[in-house]
């Protein structure tokens, strides 16, 4: 009965969305912006429903239902949505807005490949998040739970990491009666076809290198203080820094001519005949010479 | 009974769980769920450099958790666009205090502290800034500029040239060095810096700074010249010479080559000495103005051979140096220098030598001098007086390119001779050269300046030689190899550690020799 009421629902839901597309595109107006990408750092690209190419994200951009966004090895993005759900997106992953209506219900983020993680806000109502996280084998949800979540395409298993809060988790097969419940700092994992596995605790450590591996500082551009600088781009904080007041205090002119920055040096000896008097003194065999002088033969050896 | 006893495990486990997750969220990596919201709504006006609506999103993260690190962090980095100095020192210690790993806090926190004036702290964040390989280069900068503004030049430089390696931040750290050198008075050495500062940041408040100090009328006297007009060195070093009297590398007396007969070979009796050596030297710049240079010089040059007296050298060294001041194309100097030289405190020769030189700038870093050298040399004793007087004549051209950043330059030349005796019978000893040579200076890390040369002299004897019975010439190709590593101990002192390969190859066995000299010696400038 419930999987007939999930099914309605999902299938109304779906119908609506595509009728809305139509219309929307019939009359010109645009796709409802339902996020926005908050951070990025190495190549992360999306491709809108319209269109067909892939384009670089960068920060500020909108997300719209049925985006799909995948990141390069080097890629990480941060996404916030309008319901205040907060989406990592790990390195080599590839995900997809498969549904949202804004303060509604069924909104689902596909995951194909790679690892995210997901801060959820907590449900007005009490009940599970609206937002779920769907991977081949697996769907998890849980309001006000932060929870990462990886698929293993080649092994088609997906990991789920409770951080905090609780995260409900069902395989992808049974969608009907109730998810198993994994508490913060306890993992499950999930095989195509099959239920999810009983529940284990998650090292810290494990929790702290999947963490740092979605980690992504800011905006995920240069933004501290000492790489934007003002003296970085020519501008001068203090205005007694500068050469004529040096020099007014030090009594010192400004060299009358341009130039090079190349000195040269008086030129006609090697650089060992400048720094060696020793090697400079003498450069013939004064033995030889003191032996028979430089007019004379030098005599035979007796036989 | 039961209930109470239900009540009290109920409440047990209530606190056992909040223990265990109070120890959890104690070393988490990750914010409440609230904060993290605000802090990444705070980061795309931050991003578009809204900071007020990105400082209200960072100071609501910060309140929903006082233990996000980075809410913290980028509340202190958009205090500080917005002037909070003080506040955002503050986020930034407390984002250190979460989370002792956020690296990049180290260096915004020590650059805050240069802001604040706080330079001892600010030069102890930097420091520690420095150590993580990422940030090196900007923590010198700003440890560059603490110095400086501290009053430190000596510390002050050698953070900034290690910032100028960075391509990024070589204008702001030349431009800095530039005023470390105008402090000093050294407005000749500034003037590259601020050059290059001018040209690599057109259009801006640095680049008008400089404009404005050059085209200044400063009611002052010329002072091109950095240093000043007196100065004076002592120098002490010890040496390993392996072949001090350029004896043959073949032991065996032979006539293969030039067919003489067989003859007794020369006593080269220790060859292979140590020596002490010592140098004091006077410079003096007796002119000096918006037109031209001018300065003479003397220096005095003694070894001691452990083991053969017979090749202590003693030099002295007469020179003038006249040049006009660099023009943006070209430069015209003139070099004299008088000789004397002593063997075994005996005098051995003595030589006189002019040098006119001009040198064209092609741009900024490159350059070509062309010279003409004349020499004349006369030799007061046995066995070379009067065979080896003699005039010699001299033209060359050098060509100079700077590698990248002031200091690191490298250098090519050729230069034709002719040695011509002024004895009938120093035939021997007439000859042309054709030398080449190659010469790269450049710092290595923050450890020393590296000096390298190769030079070869291609010596075409002009007459049939004495030791082949005057029945063929001789020709010799000399390969001269230079490595000096050179490192200032402090203001005054420097060390030096030098390698002079002499690789004479003949066509005569009596000439082919190598000879390796390897030296250590300290020098006191004042």
């Amino acid at each position: 009965m419930q999987w007939n009421s999930t099914m309605r629902r999902a299938l109304l839901s779906a119908g609506l969305l595509l009728a809305v597309a139509d219309i929307s595109t019939a009359r010109g107006i645009g796709p409802t912006e339902i996020g926005v990408v908050v951070a990025s750092r190495g190549g992360v690209q999306v491709r809108r429903a319209s269109a067909s190419d892939w384009k670089p994200i960068t920060v500020g951009d909108p997300i719209y239902v049925l985006d799909e966004l995948h990141s390069e090895a080097s890629g990480r993005a941060k996404l916030l949505f309008d319901d205040e759900s907060i989406v990592d997106i790990g390195s080599s992953a590839a995900v997809a807005v498969k549904n949202y209506a804004k303060k509604g219900t069924n909104n689902v983020l596909s995951l194909a490949v790679g690892r995210i993680r997901v801060s959820l806000p907590e449900s007005a109502s009490g009940d599970d998040s609206a937002f779920e996280i769907e991977t081949p084998t697996a769907v998890a949800r849980g309001a006000g739970a932060i929870f990462i979540v990886d698929f293993d395409k080649g092994e088609a298993l997906t990991h789920i990491y409770a951080i905090s809060g609780t995260v409900g988790v069902q395989g992808s097969i049974g969608l009907i009666g109730p998810s198993l419940q994994v508490a913060a700092q306890r993992k499950t994992r999930v095989q195509e076809g099959k239920f999810p596995e009983p529940v284990q605790p998650a090292a810290a450590d494990e929790l702290a290198t999947l963490e740092s591996g979605l980690e992504l500082i800011g905006t995920g551009r240069q933004d501290g203080i000492a790489a934007t600088h003002p003296l970085l781009t020519g501008a001068l904080t203090r205005s007694d820094e500068k050469p004529g007041a040096i020099a007014m205090r030090s009594g010192v002119a400004p060299v009358a001519t341009g130039g090079s920055y190349l000195e040269a040096s008086a030129p006609g000896e090697t650089l060992v005949e400048r720094l060696s008097p020793a090697v400079r003194a003498n450069s013939q065999p004064i033995p030889e010479y003191e032996f028979a002088p430089p007019h004379e033969i030098p005599p035979p050896s007796n036989p | 009974m039961r209930r109470i006893q239900l009540q009290w495990s109920a409440l047990l486990v209530v606190v056992a769980m909040s223990l265990t997750t109070n120890a959890i969220f104690a070393n988490r990596a990750f914010a409440s769920i609230a904060s993290q919201r605000y802090y990444a709504k705070g980061l795309v006006p931050f991003d578009a450099g809204e900071w007020e609506r990105a400082y209200v999103s960072f100071t609501n993260a910060t309140r929903s958790d006082s233990g996000d690190a980075l809410a913290h962090y980028y509340r202190g980095v958009t205090g500080a666009r917005l002037g909070f100095i003080q506040e955002s020192i503050a986020d930034l210690e407390k984002a250190l205090e979460v989370k002792p790993d956020l690296q990049i806090a180290v260096l915004d926190l020590g650059v805050l502290y240069l802001e604040a004036g706080e330079y001892e702290r600010a030069e102890s964040w930097l420091q520690r800034a420095k150590e993580i390989p990422q940030n090196r280069f900007q923590a010198s900068l700003f440890l560059g500029i603490a110095n400086f503004r501290r009053g430190d030049d000596v510390a002050a430089q050698k953070h900034l040239r290690d910032a100028a390696k960075n391509p990024r931040l070589r204008p702001t750290a030349n431009y800095y060095e530039g005023l470390v050198l105008l402090r000093q008075g050294k407005a000749k050495a500034a003037q590259g810096l601020l050059d290059d500062a001018e040209r690599s940041m057109p259009g801006t408040e640095l680049a008008t700074a400089v404009a404005e100090y050059k085209t200044s009328e400063v009611p002052m006297a010329y002072a091109g010249n950095d240093e000043k007009a007196w100065s004076v060195y002592g120098e002490l070093g010890f040496a390993y010479d392996s072949n001090v009297s350029l004896s043959p590398n073949s032991s065996r007396i032979r006539k293969s080559r030039n067919n003489a007969v067989p003859r007794i070979r020369p006593d080269y009796r220790d060859a292979s000495v140590g020596r002490t050596q010592l140098g004091v030297g006077a410079r003096y710049r007796f002119l000096d103005n918006e037109i031209a240079s001018g300065a003479i010089g003397y220096e005095l040059y003694q070894d001691f051979n452990f083991n053969n007296s017979d090749f202590n050298v003693s030099s002295h060294r007469i020179r003038l140096d006249l040049n006009s001041n660099a023009d943006r194309w070209y430069q015209v100097g003139l070099s004299a220098y008088y000789n004397y030289y002593g063997l075994d405190f005996s005098s051995f020769f003595h030589e006189g030598t002019v040098v006119p030189w001009a040198v064209f700038y092609e741009g900024d870093v490159t350059a070509t001098q062309v010279y003409y050298r004349f020499r004349g040399r006369d030799y007061t004793r046995q066995p070379f007086q009067p065979f080896r007087d003699a005039l010699n004549n001299a033209v060359g051209v050098r060509q100079l390119f700077l590698l990248g950043a002031v200091g690191r330059t490298l250098s090519v030349g050729y230069q034709w001779s002719d040695n011509d005796p002024l004895s009938r019978d120093g035939t021997d000893f007439a000859y042309q050269t054709h030398q080449f040579d190659v010469e790269v200076k450049a710092p290595v890390r923050d450890w020393f300046d590296a000096s390298l040369g190769y030079a070869v002299l291609i010596e075409d004897y002009e007459h049939p030689n004495s030791r082949t019975g005057f029945t063929f010439r001789r020709h010799d190709a000399e390969h001269q190899i230079v490595i000096r590593a050179e490192r200032p101990l402090t203001q005054q002192l420097t060390a030096s550690l030098d390698y002079y390969g002499i690789l004479n190859h003949s066509n005569l066995d009596e000439f082919d020799y190598d000879r390796n000299i390897i030296s250590a010696n300290v020098r006191m400038r004042f």
